[in-house]
């Protein structure tokens, strides 16, 4: 086991070039800011780590697929300094995907609350956005804004993971 | 002869009198009407006593505009066959009692549950008659899946507190967890009752994130609603929506192309490996064993990227239309080989480093066991349910699209724990690559996709029929009625995670809380597929 192991640090790196992940012109389309002076704000401060609380206020789980590939060794985005955390009174910014359904909104109001200042919302998804396919529906309240107020939106359905983290790190300011 | 035939004559020899008619018109299912009150004694007779066949689904509709009743179709599957006995029961308007089957088989009980929140029928004798699918902030008196009640209704909000089961006694604790869980997962409560170390019990409570889908559903025609069932469990929407096309096919009468049907598998399977080996990273992740973690996520990754290239949606979407499939994987054949023989590669490599540790194999072996005997009471399908000893898989039993045209073995392993669970995906995720394999191989030709369009167009509202999927979770059922116009008079979903989350809630008994995060990734459950 352990020659299959040492083999395996000899190879290729499996994370990619940051250049080669979010270098596409075309993924400036995905982004769309909606409070500039709030991510300014934020940006002066988060130059180091970044903490992340993702919120699933109901999607259909692809969203948080893609969230979660950011972690893997391929995205690898704590390589940035930016880290996924358990509780959201360790976060700086709230990743909240799906329509806000009736049911999480209760939940999803909380969190946020639970969130210190500063704090960035970024929707993540068509459903966050007005609550996609799902708009209208008696079980939901609609999109993210309907319940707490939103920094910026990452489009997709689901986003790529290039996507996400080229979202994340032209809100830091850092591409 | 007729392979429904003997079911259908035992069943009416044994219960005289109960079975007022018989509808057979779908091919594969028999529908029997039975009397109200024998409903609890015929499902427990092929449930337990003859069959013991699993409880597939169970479900209301309000056929009122047709019949002027209710109605309450339970479905089971009869083992090893392509036979499904679907029980039909009706109610009168004012009369919405039924008697419960769930002090007989518990796995009615959640069915039971969301009939009584989203039509208002009432099970007797079920004894867990909290709402479930509706929180406390919808008002009562409130039935969804009425046809009286519109999609788009606003609804006022309403307060109250959900009744969680007390577990009392000397030293007795309680850890509430969620619906905001700490990684990035999907929402839902857990509710630990421990004494030390040791859970006692353990309750979920979900529907968070309950969006109305089957609601939904009925404001569409059925091509809208492919693209919706796609939305249920995004992580499984090769699964689903193939469930739901082989229904609307069924009910059209329409006869798939091979070409659609190869295509089919080659995505189901594809989306059976990433989803195993993500399985395998998680549970090796919460087995503190990084590593593999970490080889599995890019394992992944690769598949996922191969799923891209191929179809433009790194989770296959779009490609499963009613009909057939809208474009043709076997021009990306060599791509496809190739892809998979890397992956195939590098996981028996992840698997022979996974299986030679110690300490992992100490974590996952006698930890968190579901037997036997609970797994078939709560009719757990998939994965869980071969683990344990159950020996179903749709692909086998009821071969869809063109299964019965290639050879895989299905793992079947028997001590439940996390272990098996855990051999079960590994197994299955090298048997999805060998189909893969097989089915590329097929020279066919011909096209791609039966005309589902206006000639084809379902010739008479209010049929009905079945599609069932074993998903890389277990079995997914969809129950499609259509309605004058091409449109969806009911469509009934069930993902096989409703089933098998009451078996978690089992097998973490008697182990520690630590432990509940690798017990619960080795069932890896769909809470957006429960919620609908
Ligand atoms: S945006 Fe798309 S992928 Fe994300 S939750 Fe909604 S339907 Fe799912």
């Amino acid at each position: 086991m352990q020659k299959m192991i040492l083999s395996w640090l000899k190879r290729r790196i499996a994370t990619k070039d940051l250049k080669e992940l979010v270098g596409d012109a075309k993924l400036k389309d995905c982004l769309e800011v909606v409070n500039t002076t709030s991510i300014e704000e934020f940006q002066r401060f988060s130059r180091r780590s970044v903490h992340i609380r993702e919120v699933d206020a109901g999607s259909c789980n692809a969203c948080e697929l893609e969230i979660n590939a950011l972690n893997n060794p391929v995205y690898d985005i704590e390589r940035f300094g930016i880290h996924f955390v358990a509780s959201p009174r360790h976060a700086d910014i709230l990743l909240v995907t799906g329509p806000v359904t009736r049911n999480m909104e209760m939940a999803l109001r909380k969190t946020y609350e639970a969130t210190p200042r500063p704090r960035l919302v970024v929707a993540v998804g068509g459903c966050a956005r007005d609550g996609g396919i799902f708009k209208g529906s008696y079980a939901i309240v609609g999109g993210v804004e309907r319940v707490i107020p939103v920094d910026a939106y990452i489009r997709g359905c689901p986003p790529r993971p290039q996507e996400l983290l080229y979202g994340i790190l032209r809100i830091l300011g850092r591409i | 002869m007729d392979e429904r035939r003997p079911y259908i004559d035992e069943i009416k020899r044994e219960f005289p009198g109960d079975v007022l008619s018989e509808d057979t018109s779908t091919p594969g299912e028999a529908y029997l009407t039975i009397r109200k009150e024998s409903l609890p004694r015929i499902a427990n007779f092929l449930h337990e006593v003859r069959y013991s066949t699993p409880l597939l689904s169970m479900f209301g509709t309000d056929e009122r505009a047709l019949d002027g009743t209710y109605k309450v179709y339970t479905v089971f599957q009869i083992p090893r066959k392509p036979v499904f006995i679907i029980l039909k029961v009706h109610l009168n308007e004012g009369e919405l009692e039924f008697p419960s089957i769930t002090p007989l088989m518990y796995a009615g009980s959640p069915f039971e549950r969301e009939m009584q929140d989203m039509f208002g029928f009432i099970p007797v004798g079920n004894p867990d008659t909290r709402r479930m699918v509706l929180h406390e902030n919808f008002p009562r008196g409130i039935y969804p899946l009425r046809k009286d009640f519109s999609y788009g209704s606003t609804l006022d909000k309403a307060e109250g507190q959900y009744p969680f089961h007390t577990i009392e006694g000397e030293g007795m604790l309680e850890i509430p967890v969620g619906p905001v869980h700490a990684g990035i997962i999907e929402p839902g409560h857990f509710r630990f009752s421990v004494a030390g170390e040791p859970i006692i019990n353990l309750e979920i409570r979900l529907h968070y994130k309950h969006k109305g889908i089957e609601k939904l559903m009925e404001t569409l025609d059925f091509n809208e609603g492919c693209q919706v069932a796609e939305m249920v469990s995004g992580d499984s929407a090769v699964g689903h929506v193939t469930a739901y096309c082989q229904a609307v096919e069924k009910i059209a009468g329409i006869e798939t192309p091979m070409l659609a049907r190869y295509n089919r598998m080659i995505a189901l399977e594809l989306e059976r490996l990433y989803n195993h080996i993500a399985d395998i990273g998680s549970m090796s992740m919460d087995a503190s064993f990084l590593f593999g973690a970490a080889r599995a996520g890019i394992l992944r990754e690769e598949v996922m990227n191969l799923n891209d290239r191929l179809t433009g949606s790194r989770f296959l979407k779009g490609l499963v239309a009613p009909g057939g499939v809208t474009r043709d994987l076997f021009t990306a054949r060599d791509d496809i080989t190739n892809t998979l023989k890397e992956v195939g590669g590098g996981l028996k490599e992840l698997v022979a480093i996974l299986l030679s540790s110690a300490s992992f194999l100490d974590r996952v072996k006698t930890t968190g066991v579901l037997n036997k005997k609970t797994a078939e009471d709560l009719a757990v399908t998939g994965p869980p349910a071969r683990a344990s000893g159950i020996d179903s898989d749709m692909r086998r039993d009821v071969p869809y699209e063109a299964y019965g045209e290639v050879r895989f073995k299905v793992p079947v392993y028997k001590e439940g724990d996390v272990f098996c669970r855990l051999s079960v995906r590994i197994d299955e995720a090298f048997e999805s690559i060998n189909i893969i394999e097989q089915v590329l191989k097929k020279a066919v030709q011909g096209p791609l996709k039966a005309n589902v369009g206006a000639r084809h167009a379902v010739p008479l509202p209010y049929r009905y029929a079945l599609g069932c999927v074993e998903g890389w979770r277990g079995a997914i059922l969809y129950w499609i009625m259509t309605a004058p116009g091409d449109k969806l008079y009911r469509c009934k979903i069930k993902d096989p995670s409703f089933c098998n989350w009451p078996g978690l809630s089992y097998a973490v008994l008697g182990n520690i809380v630590p432990d509940f995060p690798l017990c619960n990734k080795s069932f890896n459950l769909s809470y957006a597929g429960n919620d609908l």
